[in-house]
């Protein structure tokens, strides 16, 4: 260790030394420190409840909103299911349908009459 | 470790945790004592663990000092919420001022102000080696550095600490 370094650690001992004499108490910092960690334990509770309350309060808005309203529902009728036509079922209807789904009498000549019925192209009203 | 064997190894080391405290505080007293005492409620409420990978020494000087860090960065940004001059006044007084922190004789006094014109890396590496004892290893490790990078700190550290204290005249004691 040169000359110097003797002369550094005189000089860091005396600070050294000084320091401890200004030291504050051990047991008061100690005790100061638990005190004010139990005074962080009280404030966090007392957060929690605020920070429950305001949750709950917007659940609560949240589901009132998203519930059903109390006006009355209008109803709707449905149709039975047989009863139904296609609307464009007219479509479906030739000339002459009625040759097929008749049986003809043997001796007399089929009906034109049949021929004038037919059907009008016209969508049901 | 039980907390309170703990209890009392820090008691042990309270002396050389406040004159660490002081050196991370640039010699205020209450400031110094206000982070020993943050360092205590970080070991009360297990924010601060040691761990036993290094000394008890070391883990506590690292946690002195990133608690001052700490206190100096809330203590900047208060500043700078606040009305900045009356913020700075009475922290720019007690911190820019190393002897009107504490008493002390000449030679106390003469090295803090010395130790005030080096950098704060240089500053924490040469008062953990011949304040506190510790080895360049141990002070890296408190320091979060290199041991080649505070070696180097160290060597700096001693060859301006030599020309500030002859600037200043020479040795009183």
């Amino acid at each position: 260790m040169s000359h110097h370094d003797e002369d550094l650690r005189h000089r860091f001992t005396a600070l050294r030394e000084e320091a401890a004499r200004e030291a504050p108490e051990f047991d008061g910092l100690w005790r100061q420190a638990a005190a004010a960690r139990g005074r962080r334990r009280r404030i966090p509770l007392g957060t929690w409840l605020a920070l429950a309350g305001a949750a709950g309060a917007l659940l609560y808005a949240a589901v009132r909103r998203d519930a059903p309203s109390a006006l009355p529902v209008e109803t709707v009728t449905m149709p039975m299911l047989g009863q139904w036509r296609s609307p464009t079922a007219f479509l479906l209807r030739t000339p002459g349908e009625e040759l097929l789904t008749t049986v003809p009498s043997l001796g007399s000549a089929p009906s034109l009459s049949v021929l004038s019925s037919f059907p009008e192209r016209r969508p049901p009203s | 470790m039980s907390a309170g064997d703990l209890e009392h190894q820090l008691e042990a080391l309270h002396g050389t945790s406040f004159g660490w405290a002081l050196a991370c505080c640039r010699w205020n007293r209450d400031e110094a004592a206000d982070v020993l005492q943050a360092v205590y409620l970080k070991v009360l409420e297990g924010k601060a663990r040691f761990d036993g990978r290094s000394s008890l020494r070391t883990w506590l000087f690292a946690v002195i000092r990133r608690t001052a860090a700490e206190h100096r960065r809330r203590r900047w940004v208060r500043a700078l919420a606040m009305d900045r001059w009356m913020a700075r006044r009475p922290a720019s007084s007690a911190a820019g001022d190393p002897e009107a922190g504490l008493a002390g004789g000449e030679t106390v006094r003469a090295l803090r102000t010395a130790l005030e014109a080096l950098p704060r890396r240089q500053r924490e590496v040469i008062h953990l080696v011949f304040s506190e004892e510790l080895t360049i290893a141990d002070a890296a490790s408190v320091l979060g550095i290199g041991v080649g990078s505070a070696r180097t700190h160290y060597e700096r550290a001693k060859h301006r600490l030599r020309q500030e204290l002859a600037a200043r005249g020479p040795r009183s004691r």
